[in-house]
């Protein structure tokens, strides 16, 4: 860092003029092609976004953030979130349901894909019969796992063939309405419904639509419904451009002629880019550049709530942190506030519940006294559950070296050797999955390190993984059979906001068991160029594209 | 000749195979589960894994995985990366913008480093030699990813003379500042080892025969002590190629630029065996080539020096 601030206290204002001057320039030159090809102000602009290369573009191949901030534009999802982050209706006209098992699904009419073609229940019924065809291996496979003959489809050996090759809950009642069937009630389905695997593909995706093969060549160049269609193809580790669909059924139009989507090997580039003006939405502000965004970027420096959260866990066959106050001895000698503040600058904040703040059902601080920094109560529990000896003379904190994790993993541990008066060390793996191999042949790693991102904006998706005693990412082995029945119960709720007070009941046995320390949440921290404004997140860690308005003139 | 160069050649495919063994073998070695690592912390599904497994061969033994890679480098399928795309389609793609880079960075070392070193022989201890000195040092000191980033922030982004990323619609310019940055290690060394050459060289008994003989010091510059002077430079400019191709690994990353790299970076991460091994595979080809024609330049710069 420190060559950065003499570059910076070395060159100071003879060259800000001149970045002055750049800019202005830039400006004028955006005004004049804006006019030039609409004659309409600023509706002409082409915004750009800067983004890493996505994986796959196939909706349901699509379970990172890049391939889905690409889908974003290209497609529209069954259900939007109002205010409170509920799910409303957006490309349907309804979503019923009397039993939460069989849910009814109206299209809104006059909806068509890119191509010409109507969408239709079927656009529905084989996108996800495909995305949920074993054979297929899409990354998104398992959100399909609730709807009714998902095992028929998923032989658990790859060598034999599916039983079956559509899903047996899919049916179609007419051109725009199909029904889903669920195995098991499920009162949040409708929430579920907003992610990208769950958007329509139209039959020119399909090399043989009954044996569910999508054509290879189809993700090279997307076809959807949604605002932005593709101009040309995917340009490999370069760019991805999309204009406006000029069909777009939806209710609100874009405000800018089209989005590409700028492809990048490495963050700070994305934020050079940015201060040249050569990038317009840089959608996750590097660590290494968040000490001078605020300055250099003003009121174009944006944070908002993300449903990523990190946290502690214990493994349960490690016996050193079997006791439940020595894991909350832990717990209270960690200075959540100034780790977040000092390593993380504000880029994200102390966590002291379960679940994220963006969920409906969230409450603060229901971790309790246990989340509170109170070294001197921490260190009596310590001793009192048999202190440093317990936890056979040192702490250890495994985590995965290629995520940036070592400066928290060390503070946390300074943190707990000035508290606790205990020794404390990070125990680096290479990578995450290798901490995952260790953790399944139960080497002692010590306590490791863990992050979440939701699926969908439920409780139950912070809950039932995590905790659940067949939870797909319960690494630690917490099993605790009243939360499980807490959690069947809310998902067999009649309505949302009945399952959420199972779910609430739920957490609060986590913080009395505290099988993992909940440490902080991650502000999404996002800026732009001063050639667009009204730029905002969805609780996907995407940027709503359909709000974006160009920059008003005299900026 | 033809039969020294034939030789060579063979011991380039035996030179090939041993590296692609080894690498393959290491790769091996290192990667846990290519399948967590594709997947991130995301949980797989089992029918995924099952799948995956099966499509990549990922349950056989070390041999019979080298076997299938083999098989298909031999008819021609170099198989596909771990997330689905041809290896064969990434490779093409990349390699052309690599070249380009690390040969316009070449050029720079050679147009400015060769004739800068003659001038700082000539004139040792003089103002540019005592210039040259001190930059190099610097340079040398400097790790090059402080260099690019210290140099995409005040040329591109605070003066605008650049773009900080790679731009395809500029042609051969969106090369240029990437290819100074890596360029200025080797056009320091280039710099120091031609004017020590030089330097000795203006010392010898043939130049001292040669100004008796009465010649021009135009041609005695130009002619012999050059000629003899670029021996020690041509050969380190020839393995610098390679240096240079490997150093862009670094420079790519900082400026964007989608070259071999960032491949190589990203099936180092992704454990992606197969993508891994044949771009060090090319690399060590570029290696073994540039070496050849290191080896050949000898017998055209010094005639005594032949090639049975």
């Amino acid at each position: 860092m420190s060559w950065r601030s003499r570059a910076r206290n070395g060159f100071g204002a003879g060259l800000r003029e001149a970045a002055a001057t750049v800019m202005f320039s830039t400006a004028i030159l955006t005004a004049g092609c804006g006019g030039g090809s609409t004659g309409s102000g600023g509706a002409g602009l082409v915004i750009s976004e800067g983004i890493a290369e996505p994986k796959h573009l196939v909706p349901s191949n699509a379970n990172e953030s890049e391939g889905a901030a690409v889908l974003d534009a290209l497609f529209t999802p069954l259900v939007e979130y109002d205010s409170q982050n509920r799910p409303v209706e957006l490309a349907a006209t309804s979503i019923s349901t009397s039993d939460n098992r069989v849910w009814t699904i109206t299209l809104k009419p006059g909806w068509t894909f890119h191509n010409g073609e109507p969408v239709t229940a079927d656009s529905y019924i084989n996108a996800w019969n495909a995305g949920a065809f074993g054979p297929n291996a899409h990354d998104s496979n398992s959100f399909f796992d609730k709807i009714a003959g998902y095992p028929d489809l998923n032989p658990a050996d790859a060598k034999t063939a599916p039983t079956a090759k559509k899903l047996s809950g899919l049916v179609k009642k007419d051109d725009l309405t199909f029904q889903v069937t669920l195995a098991q009630p499920y009162v949040n389905f409708k929430s579920m419904l907003g992610y990208t695997a769950f958007l329509p593909l139209p039959n020119a995706a399909f090399e043989d639509v009954a044996n569910n093969r999508i054509a290879a060549s189809f993700e090279q160049a997307p076809i959807g419904q949604g605002p932005f269609k593709m101009k040309g193809t995917w340009q490999h580790d370069q760019l991805i451009e999309t204009e406006v669909f000029a069909n777009y059924a939806g209710p609100v139009k874009p405000k800018v002629a089209g989005v590409a989507f700028k492809i990048y090997q490495q963050m700070p580039t994305q934020y050079q880019d940015l201060l040249a003006g050569q990038l317009d939405l840089v959608k996750l502000i590097p660590i290494e550049n968040m000490s001078t965004a605020r300055s250099d970027l003003g009121d174009r420096f944006h944070q908002s709530p993300s449903s990523t959260i990190q946290i502690l866990a214990f493994p349960t066959f490690d016996r050193r942190y079997s006791k439940a106050d020595i894991r909350k001895a832990i717990s209270m000698a960690i200075d959540r506030d100034e780790i977040t503040h000092t390593i993380f600058l504000d880029a994200q904040s102390p966590l002291r519940s379960f679940v994220s703040p963006i969920v409906p059902g969230y409450r603060e601080n229901t971790c309790g006294e246990a989340c509170q920094f109170n070294p001197a109560k921490a260190k009596a529990l310590f001793e009192a559950a048999g202190g440093a000896a317990a936890v056979g003379g040192k702490i250890e904190i495994a985590y995965n070296v290629d995520g940036g994790h070592k400066p928290w993993v060390d503070a946390t541990c300074n943190q707990l050797k000035r508290n606790l008066g205990v020794d404390c060390v990070g125990n680096p793996q290479p990578k995450f999955a290798e901490l995952l191999i260790k953790l399944k042949k139960k080497e002692p790693l010590g306590a490791f390190r863990m992050g979440w991102i939701f699926d969908y904006p439920v409780m139950e998706n912070y809950l039932g993984p995590l905790y659940g005693t067949n939870g797909s990412s319960n690494y630690y082995g917490y099993s605790n059979p009243q939360f499980d029945s807490l959690l069947a119960n809310g998902d067999k709720a009649p309505t949302p906001a009945d399952s959420v007070k199972y779910y609430q009941q739920a957490e609060d046995l986590l913080a009395r068991d505290l099988p993992v320390l909940p440490l902080r949440y991650m502000q999404n921290t996002f800026g732009h160029s001063t050639r667009v404004g009204h730029v905002s997140m969805d609780l996907f860690n995407r940027i709503e594209l359909l709000k974006v308005e160009p920059a008003t003139a005299g900026r | 000749m033809s039969a020294y160069i034939l030789r060579r050649i063979l011991q380039m495919v035996l030179a090939f195979l041993g590296t692609t063994l080894i690498v393959y073998a290491l790769m091996f070695e290192v990667a846990g589960d290519p399948l967590l690592a594709l997947a991130g912390e995301k949980p797989i599904s089992p029918s995924q894994r099952a799948q995956l497994t099966e499509q990549y061969h990922l349950d056989r033994p070390f041999i019979v995985q080298y076997g299938f890679y083999m098989k298909g480098l031999v008819t021609g399928h170099l198989g596909r990366t771990i997330s689905g795309r041809p290896i064969a389609d990434v490779l093409a793609e990349a390699w052309p913008r690599t070249i380009r880079l690390a040969l316009l960075s070449l050029a720079i070392v050679i147009i400015l480093g060769i004739p800068g070193g003659v001038f700082a022989g000539l004139k040792r201890g003089g103002a540019f030699d005592t210039i040259t000195l001190t930059f190099s040092l610097v340079i040398i000191g400097i790790p090059v990813f402080v260099l690019g980033t210290v140099a995409q922030t005040v040329f591109a982004v605070r003066l605008g003379w650049f773009r900080p990323s790679y731009a395809p619609e500029l042609g051969l310019a969106t090369y240029i500042l990437p290819a100074i940055v890596l360029g200025l290690l080797s056009l320091a060394t280039a710099l120091r080892l031609t004017r020590t050459s030089v330097a000795e060289n203006l010392r010898a008994d043939y130049v001292r025969t040669a100004s008796a003989k009465g010649l021009s010091r135009t041609r005695i510059v130009g002619i012999h002590v050059l000629r003899n002077s670029l021996i020690p430079v041509v050969t380190f400019l020839g393995t610098e190629l390679g240096g240079l191709m490997m150093g862009a690994i670094v420079t790519e990353g900082i400026f964007n630029i989608p070259g071999i790299g960032g491949r190589l970076f990203q099936g180092i991460r992704l454990e992606d065996g197969p993508l891994v091994v044949t771009t060090v595979s090319i690399l060590v080809v570029i290696y073994l080539v540039t070496n050849l024609v290191v080896d050949i330049t000898y017998a055209v710069l010094d005639p005594r020096i032949r090639h049975e």
